[in-house]
């Protein structure tokens, strides 16, 4: 393909949808709750890139992995893996340590917030053995299905080595990864035709959510907000330092391409619709290479959730102050870990967190209760969580590709246009 | 009429007739043996299990091919408006179907029958919004809308992956993988299905014998009042049709109605539009004077697409069988049946058996009751006749409207 044209107008997709968000908060502000009437658009919008998603994931996964040789299938892909977990467990165990020392919950123990708190959820009990079970399907259609994305990515994978397999005794060839290849383009070519509306969903989305919520809320609990926020973001900059040294690269430069994926996670709270975004700019702007990108992101989003593992540590330690039962030695190493699982059973859609609660709360010894108050909290707290999802992403990304030669940093450095590959 | 012009390719009765005739034998079977004739409701059931389980993927693929073969010729200037007539006749076909079922009520008068007191509707209750209702068209994951049998989120999507396609295969040089796989698949899908429907006499035997044993006969009462609603519907459709072609392309209606005969004889006899499409765009090339750019393009282009009879007659069988079973449809459901009628519509099958099949589509996406399917289906022949003929003449219709007086050669239309 000659160089393409550069887009001359100046429509820019980030500032576009700032600006939605701006808009929408004050007008979910000063309109209060009649906006939840245009809820319905932002969902509209929101169904339209998700319908595809799993399907997107199944074929992005499929493709990277079928088409990757046998050597690289397992050094990529191991320390992939490696990095994700690691990291997580590093985010998990942060968050622990965030909320022990800033104890946001200690204080609320008689406070109305917790008096009055009743819930229609009902506990979800999970054991560790259950939780693992549960990352393979038992039938790959209705894992698909159900949303369920860790147990299809396992399914995506498997038949990945599969394809790559029966390429090597088919000169290459293989018609099935043909066709998953050529479906993976066709469904991001809708779900970037539907971005183009981006705005306006967002608009009606953050409108609604603030409109029918009110910010009142969130004074009461304020304290957990913060250390939530501020944890996220010392995370979030210590990843920035690690990786700019490992890769080498300007952490200026790094942070400023991150920005628009960065806006996108925060007003749509979903890694899965911020997935397109989120790799595009990772190929074009940062010079991620196909290889690395096409693997790690779409398996990054359900398996590597630096953002959830640290906003559930933090969540059960909060709720634990706020009921004033102390976790210590370990009880504070089991919490880490079962915040980790959870992030990895994640489902990729807005609200899974939620459900994730009831099973991580219960499973504390912990009032179901708490998590009814901090239900209400789901879009601000999901905004936080997003973020450090979706960069944490490319961040695993950047270090895996470091040492597997994945950078081309003429691209990072706009010396050369990303290329399609043929 | 019907006999003379019906012209069967398969030696023997054709599908249409021995539909006729194992619904009539069924009816004596079970004014006769009465309630024993339900013991053989599963072989019905069979019969119908065998269609519904390659409905969904056919109907995706069917229609991702049919938009996914649109080039830009065809997605722009007079291909596009034609689409847009396509689309908004079907709409409102769809929409005068359930006004007449409305206003006729063809399913009424059977409150107390055992049907009405033995149905166990699963319909769902009539709150919901009409921001629920719109939002219901677009599903959260398109494999579970496949999975759970959502159509209109299925119908979305596969709308919104052809249109991809269709620019991809323009900068490709018509190459597609997927479109390639999903007309394969509705190709393999559809011989399933045909060689299914061999047996559909059995499957509406059985379905209607324990019917009519169950429930007695004056269950087919509904059914001669449906036909009259159908038909009533199709000349609503005619005259609204008449009136705006003979003023948009200033032609003397009667004369039109003359010159569309013969294609119209020939669409009810045949009950196929695939089989009157020559006759059709001849006649409207040399006896109407159509511009013959457009009758080329629009012609075959609404074969698949522009089914107006369709439309109709699935919203008036929808709403008669809800009728029937003493299902109060709110403006919710109302907008759900007519938007099912009128994106099925645009799956129309080519192939005998059709209005059965798009029963098979209809019934299960609204909920209502399968049993309901086999006195329906059992009326092959007349609904057929009357959906094919609305179909072909939509069609034309459709050309015209697009052509406008400028596009029409008044001396051939004047001419004898």
């Amino acid at each position: 393909m000659p160089t393409a044209p550069e887009k001359k107008f100046t429509y820019n997709p980030t500032i576009g949808i700032i600006i939605a968000m701006i808009l929408g908060i004050a007008a979910g502000l000063l309109v209060g709750k009649p906006m939840g009437e245009v809820k319905f658009i932002g969902d509209a919008f929101f169904r339209l890139i998700q319908m595809n998603m799993i399907l997107f994931v199944v074929t992005q996964i499929v493709d990277a992995v079928g088409g990757l040789s046998g050597e690289e299938l397992s050094s990529i892909g191991l320390k992939t893996i490696a990095a994700f977990l690691i990291s997580s467990l590093l985010a998990s165990a942060w968050g622990i340590a965030c909320a022990v020392i800033a104890r946001p919950g200690a204080g609320l123990e008689n406070s109305e917030l917790v008096l009055n708190a009743t819930t229609d959820l009902t506990a979800t009990t999970t054991t560790v053995q259950d939780t693992i079970l549960g990352f393979l399907p038992t039938n790959a259609v209705s894992a698909m299905a159900n949303g369920m994305m860790v147990p299809s990515i396992v399914f995506s994978v498997f038949l990945g080595v599969a394809i790559t397999i029966y390429r090597q005794h088919h000169g290459g060839q293989s018609k099935m990864l043909d066709l998953v290849r050529e479906l993976g383009d066709l469904l991001l070519t809708i779900i970037r035709l539907v971005m183009n509306v981006a705005p306006i969903g967002i608009f009606c989305y953050v409108s609604a959510s603030i409109g029918t919520l009110g910010l009142e809320i969130l004074i009461p609990i304020g304290k957990y907000i913060l250390v939530l926020l501020v944890g996220t973001l010392i995370f979030t900059i210590v990843w920035l330092i690690v990786v700019s040294v490992r890769c080498e690269l300007p952490i200026g430069a790094l942070f400023k391409k991150m920005i628009p994926m960065t806006v996108m996670a925060a007003a749509t709270i979903s890694s899965a619709v911020t997935l397109p975004l989120e790799m595009d700019d990772a190929k074009r702007k940062i010079g991620l290479r196909d290889k690395i990108a096409d693997l790690a992101l779409p398996l990054g989003m359900p398996l590597n959730s630096n953002g959830s593992a640290l906003h559930m540590a933090v969540t059960a330690i909060f709720v634990a102050q706020m009921y004033g039962v102390e976790f210590q030695g370990g009880a504070l190493a089991y919490v880490c870990v079962i915040a980790l699982m959870l992030s990895l059973a994640n489902a990729v859609a807005p609200g899974a967190t939620l459900i994730s609660l009831t099973m991580l709360i219960p499973a504390l010894g912990l009032p179901l209760e708490a998590v009814a108050i901090l239900g209400g909290l789901e879009y601000i707290v999901a905004a936080i969580r997003t973020t450090l999802n979706v960069n944490s992403d490319v961040f695993c990304a950047l270090l895996v590709a470091k040492s597997e030669d994945g950078i081309d940093y003429d691209i990072f450095y706009g010396r050369k246009e990303y290329q399609e590959a043929a | 009429m019907a006999e003379a012009a019906a012209a069967p390719k398969k030696k023997g009765l054709s599908s249409g007739m021995q539909i006729l005739i194992a619904m009539v034998a069924a009816i004596l079977a079970g004014i006769f043996f009465g309630e024993t004739m339900k013991q053989i409701e599963f072989i019905g059931s069979i019969f119908f299990r065998l269609i519904q389980m390659g409905i969904f993927p056919f109907v995706m693929c069917t229609i991702i091919t049919s938009v996914g073969s649109l080039t830009p010729q065809q997605l722009s200037g007079n291909g596009l408006k034609g689409i847009l007539v396509f689309v908004v006749t079907s709409g409102i076909a769809a929409a005068v179907g359930i006004f007449v079922a409305l206003v006729m009520q063809p399913g009424a008068g059977l409150e107390n029958s055992k049907l009405v007191q033995e149905a166990v509707f699963e319909a769902e209750a009539s709150t919901v919004t009409l921001q629920d209702t719109l939002l219901s068209f677009f599903g959260n994951n398109i494999v579970n809308s496949m999975s759970s049998g959502s159509m209109i989120q299925c119908i979305v999507f596969s709308v919104a992956l052809g249109l991809v396609i269709s620019s991809w295969r323009n900068s490709h040089d018509g190459n597609c993988i997927v479109y390639d796989f999903c007309s394969q698949l509705a190709e393999l899908l559809i011989r399933i299905i045909r060689a299914v429907m061999t047996f559909a006499p059995v499957g509406i035997f059985c379905y209607v014998s324990s019917m009519i044993g169950n429930l007695g006969p004056e269950i087919l009462i509904p059914l001669a009042k449906f036909l009259l609603a159908m038909a009533v519907g199709m000349i609503i459709m005619f005259i609204g049709y008449f009136i705006v072609i003979s003023i948009r392309c200033k032609l003397n209606p009667f004369r039109l109605v003359a010159k569309m005969l013969n294609m119209t004889v020939i669409a009810f006899g045949t009950i196929s539009s695939a089989v009157t499409l020559p006759i059709a765009m001849e006649d409207t090339k040399k006896k109407i004077g159509c511009d013959p750019d457009i009758a080329d393009l629009l012609l075959p282009l609404g074969m698949p697409l522009n089914s107006n009879g369709v439309a109709v007659h699935l919203a008036v069988t929808a709403l008669t069988i809800a009728q029937m079973y003493g299902i109060a449809f709110g403006t919710g459901q109302l907008i759900n049946v007519w938007l099912i009628s009128f994106m099925l519509s645009f799956c129309n099958a080519v192939s005998p058996g059709a209005s059965l099949l798009s029963m098979t589509m209809l019934i299960p996406a609204l909920n209502l009751p399968m049993a309901s399917i086999g006195i329906f289906g059992g009326l092959e022949y007349p609904t057929g006749a009357i959906r094919t003929t609305l179909n072909v003449d939509g069609d034309v219709f459709a050309a015209l409207l697009v052509a406008g007086a400028d596009g029409i050669d008044h001396e051939v239309f004047d001419a004898d």
